[in-house]
């Protein structure tokens, strides 16, 4: 049995970890490139969503190589989302690839079963060890995304471009490589260390930017063509509304780790957005105007082209622009974008906050 | 008399005698924005942005063609109409996404979510009746009188014709000339908004062609149906869809689909694919013709589709 799953951003490392720590054989699918794009686009429904496509393509690659078993997340609705597994399956088995295919979501027929098919998975291991390799793989996620943080921090200041990033990097590869929890915690130190002996230039000015919007695209860069380190090199310091261990903690293990709190969104959404929409729609309105408060210069929502709660989002953050006085853009991508003008945009937004806080400091010394 | 407006969109096809008949019987006049029209959506897409999907800005127009005529405008966010399923996102974001609309009247915009407790609809009910009666009796008369009303307007499906409301003209059996069956899958507020499904039942009429819809099978089977699905389809219309899809494919007479959704629908995009698998897989396989409608949609290019999908069936038939 060689396990598989989709990508989506650094998620490949917890759930490697997770698998590893229980002996199973994992095929960690080739990250996402264009090949993947098009083989999700030739085989996927034409108006799904982009991860939909991506995921069909990280499925068939793994394939290639090899895998047999595909573990996914799913969901209850009303997103899309929580379809993916079963219209993947469909198409993979029209394809002819038949996989064993395991589903976490909240079971809505049988327990039973859902636990029968989990077993069939983990094998001997006692459910003890289970516990102990989601604690393990946890600590992988808050680990990348401590680095990652940082990373965000450093970008606009370093005196040579691409020094970060070029640690990062590396860092990712010893956090995906230990094995234990004193090595886990070893490669970190070591990597928030390296990071933090990069030069930086100690005057300059940086914007701060939040990234807000659907959780695919906001994690995974090669759908938003590497959008935090191109704002990097415009001097923006960027902060998601949403990390991986965040989303973990929050969403699988029910708050189980209490050192970090998400944003109260629910109740910072109101009365823009009174009620869930599925997804990440509320969490994106709460999110801006959480961002707004806390003075951010402005904000960049991004989202899969036809994304239904993103769209509902969308259509209500002009209040969220005209009550804070506070810039937001928002970016569709689709296997349509193209990084030229993807590029121009950004640029454009940035020069016009620039030219804002320009405005505001001669204002005040006037 | 106070003035109630119904913008005559999304759910309105759905429910509408139910709710006339019950702001009427509360003694509210009642006034439904008129049929679609095209200085409707132009106004709408005013209001939102360019990737919503065509039905809601159609939304956003009957509501700007109501603000000035009513006191009222009945906009309900309706999540969910049945345990464990939803509508979709944007019908849950509806009140909430007006606001962009100036000068509204007073919204009344209560939440219907059914996912978990049944009972939670006679909160909903007195709710909305209790803007224009104090009897919390008069109120539930009103609603079981039109509750009533909306179940003979979903037997007129259940017997296979078409509500008289709706004024869409049904074959006539008697004719010597030779019918087609055809199903059409589509959401009622595209196929039945003449002005969106570029009047798709008046054109399969002319070319004596009997239509069998979504809403002519009953809620029993479509469960039937979708049961073979290892996946709980948790959308209300896509369920409805794919359930009736499969049942018409084993129908004997039924010749063929005609698929209508509007452009960037999610929930259509995940269950015409389901649609596609499971007709495909099954033992008889019928022709599909899919449409997808947005405002660029030209008359021509669908008219020549049909004709051509009408062709392919008589062929087919012999």
């Amino acid at each position: 049995m060689k396990i598989t799953f989709p990508h989506m951003g650094n998620l490949y490392i917890p759930v490697k970890g997770l698998l590893e720590y229980l002996n199973l054989d994992v095929i960690v699918p080739p990250p996402s490139s264009q090949k993947t794009l098009n083989l999700g686009v030739k085989y996927g429904p034409e108006f799904a969503c982009l991860p939909l496509k991506l995921n069909l393509g990280n499925l068939i690659e793994a394939r290639e190589i090899g895998a047999d078993t595909v573990i996914m997340a799913g969901g209850v609705g009303p997103c899309r989302f929580g379809l993916y597994s079963q219209t993947e399956k469909e198409i993979l088995n029209d394809l002819g690839y038949d996989y064993d295919c395991l589903v976490l979501e909240p079971p809505d027929k049988h327990l039973g079963q859902f636990i029968m098919r989990l077993r069939k998975i983990i094998g001997t291991n006692s459910w003890w060890r289970v516990i102990d390799a989601i604690k393990f793989a946890y600590q992988k996620a808050y680990a990348v995304d401590l680095v990652e943080k940082k990373v965000q921090h450093l970008r606009p200041l370093e005196k040579k471009f691409g020094t970060a990033d070029s640690i990062y990097r590396h860092v990712l590869n010893t956090i995906n490589d230990a094995q234990s929890i004193n090595s886990l915690q070893e490669a970190t130190n070591l990597g928030i260390l390296k990071l933090e002996q990069i030069p930086q230039n100690i005057n300059s000015e940086v914007i701060r930017i939040g990234l807000i919007g659907e959780i695919y695209t906001l994690l995974e860069p090669f759908v938003s063509f590497d959008i935090e380190k191109e704002l990097g090199k415009l001097g923006v310091q960027v902060t998601r509304s949403l990390y991986l261990s965040e989303w973990i903690n929050s969403h699988l293990l029910m708050n189980y780790y209490k050192k970090e709190q998400s944003k109260p969104f629910a109740k910072l959404a109101k009365p823009y957005l009174n009620y869930f929409v599925g997804g990440h729609g509320r969490e994106t309105i709460g999110y801006a105007v959480g961002f707004a408060q806390e003075g951010y210069h402005g904000l960049i929502q991004i989202a899969p082209l036809t994304c239904m709660p993103e769209i509902i989002a969308h259509t209500i953050l002009p209040r969220v622009k005209e009550n804070y006085r506070i810039p937001i853009l928002t970016i569709y991508v689709d296997e349509q974008s193209g990084k030229a003008g993807f590029l121009t945009r950004i640029e454009a937004f940035i020069d016009l906050i620039k030219r804002q806080q320009e405005n505001n400091k001669r204002r005040i010394v006037l | 008399m106070l003035r109630v407006g119904i913008p005559r969109a999304l759910s309105y096809y759905k429910y509408s005698p139910l709710w006339t008949n019950f702001f009427t019987k509360l003694g509210a006049e009642v006034i439904v924005s008129p049929p679609t029209n095209k200085e409707m959506l132009d106004l709408g897409s005013k209001y939102v942005v360019d990737e919503i999907c065509l039905p809601v800005k159609v939304y956003f127009g009957h509501v700007n063609y109501l603000k000035d005529k009513v006191d009222y405008l009945f906009v309900p966010r309706i999540v969910s109409v049945e345990k464990n399923e939803y509508t979709c996102p944007k019908f849950m974001g509806i009140p909430d996404m007006l606001v962009n609309i100036d000068n509204l009247p007073k919204l009344i915009g209560p939440t219907i979510d059914l996912t978990k407790n049944d009972n939670k609809l006679w909160k909903v009910v007195l709710e909305v009746g209790s803007f224009f009666s104090k009897s919390p009796y008069l109120i539930l008369k009103a609603w079981l009188d039109a509750s009533i009303e909306l179940k003979r307007y979903n037997q007129d499906w259940l017997n296979q014709s078409f509500p008289k409301e709706l004024m869409v003209s049904k074959i006539d059996k008697k004719q010597e000339q030779e019918i087609l069956n055809i199903a059409v899958i589509g959401h009622e507020y595209i196929l039945y908004d003449k002005f969106l499904s570029m009047n798709l039942l008046e054109k399969l009429a002319k070319l004596n062609i009997s239509v069998f819809t979504t809403e002519m099978v009953n809620q029993k089977t479509i469960n039937k149906e979708v049961s073979i699905i290892p996946k709980k389809i948790f959308w209300n219309f896509a369920k409805s869809a794919l359930g009736a899809a499969c049942y018409y494919n084993k129908k004997e007479g039924i010749l063929g689909f005609i698929n209508i959704s509007s452009f960037g629908c999610g929930p259509d995009s995940i269950s015409n694919s389901m649609t596609v698998h499971q007709l495909k897989n099954a033992k008889i396989s019928k022709p599909i013709l899919n449409l997808t409608i947005d405002e660029h949609t030209g008359e021509a290019g669908i008219n020549t589709r049909i004709e051509a999908f009408y062709d392919l069936l008589k062929r087919r038939v012999g």
